[in-house]
């Protein structure tokens, strides 16, 4: 606390009881002045602190709630040792007050300032204080009005004492004292020196009678007022109208200044001599204070109805405005008050917002309240949307009499709403419209927490087309729309909820025919969200693609063309999800298809056997020239429609055919058909093509396989043929060889037309050539001029086995010839002629061999190998009667035989 | 056909299709001194061992040949019908399978050289019965 000494606590409480204030009620004179001091200051306690001894007791108080403390927790007892107002920034800081209750605890005052409250004579008896909760400042004016109200303290103080002690001592003049206490009646005589001053002067000028006795008025008139001889002007107009009044300030002995309600009358003596002036006071301050505190009272609320952005109006009870803020002004864009003044509040409305308006206005007309938010252009078109609240402004008797409105501008806050609801219309837009499936889900689970079942909570239209559930399937659960729902998808929603890691996997529709790819990933607590994206065409592909990869491995494997051909037709039906696919073989002339075992969805009887194209349409006509058939619904195609019914029969409804031609010529038919109406895409009939080509690739390796193996076959039997054949003509030659140089010769002669008969052979189809190319080539070596042979006859082809037999002939023939006959002289011919004719049913060929111009003949004695090769050997291989004969003439040789024999192939066996 | 030969001689009958090979077979197994007759397919065998079985000791056939039945068939009803008669039966393209030969018959390979001839005659038909060449 504040250090004090006895003798000025002495001193103090003296002075205290001389005004008998302590421990009183609460009077409004002094409340009145904390308040101020409060308000002005912008701070939340305002005192009036008297120091008593070990207390401080306070005559007024505001915000604080106590009347007293001790003077330990008093600051003020700091206050009342210093001259001027005393103030601690911050009293946590200051080694004063750091430590106070009031600090440290309770109220937590961090600010104080407080101006002494000192007696005439010096006494200080306490303070005017303002606290404030965090740490602060008085500026300059502040501290004035603190001052200046500490001396109104002071001053009611004293009045309050001069009272008292006027009451005690001048018990004569209590009434007057009483009744005039609030006026100062002063006489004067004509040079305007006082003759006598009412205790009511000395009370609100301060002087009293004895000091202003002949003195001057003028030292309670302001010196302004003294410059200007307002003294002289009253007394004059006095005298003039009989009495003068007006208000001005005034000055008392203190030199306060006070507003004064003054009067002068001229006094008359009992002759109605003018003698002097009666000079009449009142002091009407406070009541100039109050009304300049209504004029700042009121400044204060204009001053914050014009900063406040809300447009604040007062209507009549005709609706028509008497005022608008400053800021309502500003909003609503007019240029001032004038624009707007008298109109009719709802003539701003249009539509139903004028309708809002009017409700609103009849509402608080009636007392309550009315709130609308509506759209309304500004002075200036500005299209702005308010929110409006109306309240009534009671009068003295409660009743409305006028209308508060205040309007707020939304605009923004109604545009940044709309773009959310725009927002959410877009999104919603989106959820709705988009491609891909969409639901979320709320696991239900069984008492022991096992998921069991999930609830739909949203679905958007593309998931209740993929699903073929209803939208209202929200709210039901799965199990209730679709009870044979697999407990695996239901376990992974499950886990994607209790793991919280979002899962991908597929689902296949079979009654879409569609496979879904399915990202689902955890909404919320219990909550999943499923989407749902079409991936059929890239299954399918997929499928498509390994469709063709297993078919190239199987085609591979085989050598069977049945096989093959199953095989394709498997695959095809497997993938393309057929009710029948096939290969069959097609018989062009008769227009019939082969169907093999082929492929036959399960469930359906095969259509296995021989078909007529022309009992299923028109269509064979395309095939025929080569074109792709496909026929989407056969009861709509013109080709199809009016065999529908025998293509019913066998379960055919949609068909794809695709003809494999050789040389023009429709040979083999690849088909996918379907038991219902079908959309054949693109990549189907790219797939069946494919699946088409491949087979038909397969099937020609395989004939070519067929080919090349039979040739081979062909070849070793021929070459065992020829060497077996070589080995006799090498035996016989030998047997019969009577020289060896000879012989070698004639080895060499016969080893020469075989080969050649065998070339011949290789240069044509396959082991056969014409008779006149193969009669030429035997005969060619002896052709020593173009004369020699003549060869006529018709023309056909000589096979295999038969063409080495008539060569190696031939070759004997013309060797002979050589040697003993025609061949031998340079005029000789030979003719061979050959015919053709019927015998037995059967053709025969007839072949002559006649030598002319020769050396006479001679039969031979004994049968060489030639001969006997001729004779009996070799016409044997086909089947051949030889008749050689010896005219004299020239050698003859016919040969007869069947033209089958001629032209045998010398097939190997395939038997065996 | 003409029956060749000095007529003690046992007969042995050939049987193939190709002319030169039958001319060839027909030269060696008279060489070895046999009477030889000559078929050029199963049909004319069977007809020449209806008429002539008793005589013929020796049927030296081919296997493939045109016409029904092969020198395999031949072989197996000659040995049922006549069993005295020896049976070697020649091929460059087959090979005997189980069954394919009556027992006691001999398979050679084509082609054949006189002295393999000769010595699978000699072995498959009992000694007293060659001919006076083979018995050289």
């Amino acid at each position: 606390m504040a250090g004090g000494n006895k003798q000025v606590d002495g001193l103090r409480r003296r002075e205290l009881a001389s005004y008998d204030i302590l421990d009183t009620p609460a009077e409004t004179e002094f409340d009145d002045i904390v308040r101020v001091a409060s308000e002005t200051c912008g701070m939340p306690v305002s005192l009036i602190s008297l120091l008593d001894g070990e207390r401080q007791w306070f005559k007024a108080e505001t915000g604080f709630g106590r009347n007293e403390t001790p003077l330990s927790q008093s600051i003020c007892a700091y206050t009342v040792q210093q001259d001027d107002v005393f103030e601690i920034e911050d009293l946590t800081l200051d080694a004063r007050t750091s430590d106070n209750p009031l600090v440290t605890g309770g109220p937590e005052v961090r600010f104080y300032a407080g101006a002494p409250l000192r007696t005439a004579d010096g006494v200080a008896l306490g303070a005017l204080c303002v606290l404030d909760t965090k740490p602060n400042k008085l500026t300059p004016s502040q501290a004035f009005v603190l001052r200046t109200l500490a001396h109104q303290v002071m001053t009611t103080l004293e009045l309050r004492r001069s009272l008292r002690q006027r009451r005690e001592t001048d018990r004569r003049n209590t009434a007057i004292l009483e009744s005039a206490l609030d006026y100062a009646i002063v006489s004067l005589d004509l040079a305007g020196m006082v003759t006598s001053w009412s205790p009511g002067a000395e009370r609100i000028l301060g002087w009293d009678e004895a000091e202003m006795r002949g003195k001057p008025a003028h030292v309670f008139f302001t010196d302004e007022d003294v410059a200007n001889a307002v003294p002289e002007q009253e007394m004059a107009s006095a005298l003039l109208s009989g009495r003068g009044a007006d208000e001005r300030w005034h000055v008392r002995k203190d030199g306060s200044r006070f507003w004064a309600n003054g009067e002068m009358m001229p006094l008359r003596d009992e002759q109605g001599q003018h003698e002097g002036f009666l000079k009449i006071l009142r002091d009407r301050t406070e009541q100039r204070n109050a009304a300049a505190k209504e004029q700042a009272d009121a400044a204060f609320m204009r001053g914050v109805l014009s900063s406040s952005a809300d447009c604040i109006k007062v209507l009549d009870p005709d609706a028509r405005l008497t005022f608008m803020n400053e800021g309502g002004l500003a909003v609503m864009e007019a240029d001032d008050f004038n624009q707007v003044k008298g109109c009719d509040w709802t003539g701003f409305w249009k539509g139903q917002a004028q309708m809002d308006a009017k409700a609103a206005f009849w509402a608080a007309l009636a007392g309550g309240t009315g709130h609308f938010q509506a759209p309304a252009e500004t002075l200036k078109g500005t299209a702005k949307w308010w929110d409006v609240q109306v309240t009534p402004i009671r009068g003295a008797d409660g009743r409305p009499e006028r209308l508060l409105v205040v309007s707020r501008d939304v605009t923004a806050q109604r545009a940044s709403e709309q773009r959310i609801v725009e927002s959410e219309k877009r999104w919603r837009g989106l959820f709705e419209g988009m491609q891909e499936g969409f639901f979320s889900g709320e696991i239900i689970r069984n008492a022991n927490g096992k998921a069991t079942d999930y609830r739909f909570v949203e679905i958007n239209p593309a998931f209740a087309a993929q699903s073929g559930l209803p939208v209202e399937t929200v709210g039901r659960t799965v199990r209730e729309a679709i009870p044979d729902i697999p407990d695996w998808l239901i376990e992974t929603y499950a886990r994607v909820v209790d793991t919280g890691t979002p899962e991908v996997f597929e689902i296949s529709v079979p009654q879409l025919g569609r496979v879904f790819e399915v990202r689902a990933y955890r909404e919320a607590e219990n909550r999943f969200a499923a989407m749902f994206i079409d991936v059929s065409d890239r299954k399918q592909a997929e499928t498509r693609r390994a469709a063709l990869a297993e078919l190239g491995d199987r085609l591979r494997n085989s050598d069977d063309a049945g096989e093959i051909a199953c095989v394709a037709a498997e695959i095809l039906g497997r993938t393309l999800g057929l009710s029948h696919a096939g290969y069959g073989a097609v018989d062009h002339d008769r227009e019939t298809i082969a169907v093999g075992d082929g492929w036959t969805a399960p469930g359906i009887p095969g259509i296995g056997g021989v078909h007529s194209f022309r009992d299923y349409g028109s269509y064979i006509e395309n095939l025929k020239s080569g074109h792709a058939v496909i026929i989407d619904d056969v009861a709509n195609d013109v080709r199809t429609a009016n065999d529908a019914e025998a293509l019913a029969a066998i379960h055919v409804r949609s068909l794809l055919n695709l003809p494999l031609m050789e040389h023009g010529r429709f040979v083999a038919l690849l088909f996918a058909l379907k038991a219902k109406p079908y959309a054949w895409t693109g990549e189907e009939i790219s797939f069946a093509n494919n699946i088409a080509d491949r087979t038909r690739a397969a099937l020609a390796r395989i004939e070519a396989e067929e080919r090349q193996r039979t040739l081979n076959l062909e070849l070793s039997h021929r070459m065992k043929n020829m060497l077996a054949m070589v080995q006799s003509i090498a035996t016989q030659t030998m047997r019969t060889a009577t020289d060896l140089n000879a012989a070698k010769d004639v080895l060499a002669g016969r080893l020469i037309a075989l080969s050649k008969s065998h070339d011949l052979l290789l240069g044509g189809e396959i082991g056969s050539a014409p008779i006149e190319t193969l009669i030429e080539s035997a005969l060619q070596t002896h052709r020593d001029n173009p004369g020699r042979f003549v060869l006529k006859g018709p023309t056909f082809t000589i096979g295999s086995k038969a063409a080495m037999s008539l060569s190696l002939m031939l070759h004997e023939l013309a060797t002979n010839a050589a040697k003993y006959g025609a061949l031998s002289t340079a005029q000789g011919k030979v003719s061979v002629e050959w015919t053709l004719r019927e015998d037995g049913g059967e053709p025969h060929c007839a072949l002559r061999w006649l030598e002319q111009g020769g050396p006479v003949v001679k039969a031979p004695t004994r049968s060489g190998f030639g001969s006997r090769l001729i004779g009996r050997g070799l016409a044997g291989n086909f089947g051949g009667e030889v008749d050689l004969s010896y005219p004299a003439t020239g050698v003859m040789c016919t040969i007869d035989a069947p033209l089958r024999g001629l032209q045998a192939e010398d097939a190997p066996a395939t038997s065996r | 056909m003409t029956l060749p030969g000095p007529s003690d001689a046992p007969f042995a009958l050939v049987v193939d299709d190709d002319a030169l090979i039958l001319m060839d077979a027909t030269d060696i197994l008279e060489d070895a001194g046999f009477a030889v007759l000559e078929a050029m397919n199963v049909a004319q065998a069977i007809r020449v061992l209806d008429e002539h079985h008793g005589k013929v000791q020796l049927l030296f056939t081919d296997v493939q040949m045109p016409g029904d039945g092969d020198g395999f068939d031949l072989a197996r009803r000659t040995a049922e019908l006549w069993p005295h008669i020896a049976i070697v039966v020649a091929s460059g393209h087959v090979r005997p399978e189980l069954g394919d030969l009556p027992d006691g018959a001999t398979f050679i390979a084509k082609p054949f050289s006189p002295s393999v001839v000769r010595h699978h005659v000699r072995n498959t038909m009992p000694s007293e019965k060659h001919p006076e060449s083979l018995k050289k």
